[in-house]
């Protein structure tokens, strides 16, 4: 798996698009299992020990938040809020488990606490292919290019007449959709995977 | 004492443990209100970590 020293959203797409071939592609919605146990082979390599993810549902108060991923040197845990359904649910994980793959050492980016629940709430859809973004950016792209594949999507020429039953098809939150239909994002996201000639 | 500054305590302990399988890194996605407080988020998150939070197994193969 890559390791990256700068996050870009052209870096997030090769990351997906590289994931993606490893998975079990070509399946509708795509599992989030072949993700989390990718995730344990890769983790498990680069650390010649078994390495497990665990993954909780949290009774939480409103709101509160929607994940948690908590790191250690042998496992990790992802703790998921109950108010999420299925397509957040697999969203989530899958962007934690993306943070296990591309994040290169344990304490690379263990800024405070503060720095980093500042970043999560600055999460945007980046609107320069080659603009730095936060981790938190990066692995939400990353994730929803796994999820709503670009080899599913080549063939779309235009957004698709009933949204919500383009979201309820793949498994993933309509509002992630929405976006990448209704912001700069989709058109970036389209030039460079149009660009990109591995699978 | 805030419960990020808490939370920044106990992380440091979990990293300094002898533990195998400490936790070494943590990271949020936060929920929906745009306004909740850093704090709350903090306080969630360190009652989430401790085991202070009830928490059930998911069983992703069936997501």
């Amino acid at each position: 798996m890559t390791m990256l020293s700068t996050y870009s959203l052209e870096e997030a797409i090769v990351v997906a698009r590289d994931t993606y071939v490893k998975i079990s592609r070509p399946r509708r919605p795509v599992p989030i299992d072949p993700i989390l146990r990718y995730a344990e082979k890769v983790e498990s390599a680069a650390r010649g020990q078994p390495y497990s993810i665990k993954t909780m549902i949290v009774d939480v108060e409103k709101n509160e938040y929607r994940g948690i991923f908590a790191r250690g040197l042998s496992s990790s845990t992802i703790y998921l809020s109950h108010e999420l359904n299925d397509c957040w649910k697999r969203f989530v994980i899958c962007k934690e488990a993306i943070h296990l793959l591309v994040d290169d050492s344990d304490l690379r980016y263990a800024k405070s606490v503060r720095d980093q629940t500042m970043e999560a709430f600055q999460m945007f859809w980046p609107t320069q292919s080659r603009a730095p973004l936060t981790s938190e950016v990066f692995a939400s792209v990353v994730a929803f290019e796994i999820l709503y594949p670009w080899e599913s999507r080549r063939a779309i020429s235009k957004p698709p007449e009933d949204m919500h039953q383009e979201a309820v098809d793949f498994k993933i939150p309509e509002h992630h959709l929405d976006a990448y239909f209704r912001c700069t994002f989709g058109i970036l996201s389209e030039e460079i995977n149009s660009g990109i000639l591995v699978p | 004492m805030k419960y990020t500054e808490e939370l920044e305590k106990w992380l440091a302990k979990e990293r300094a443990s002898d533990r195998a399988d400490h936790i070494v890194d943590l990271k949020f996605f936060p929920g929906v209100d745009p306004e909740g407080s850093l704090d709350k988020l903090s306080r969630a998150a360190l009652d989430t970590v401790t085991g202070k939070r009830n928490a059930t197994p998911l069983d992703t193969s069936k997501l």
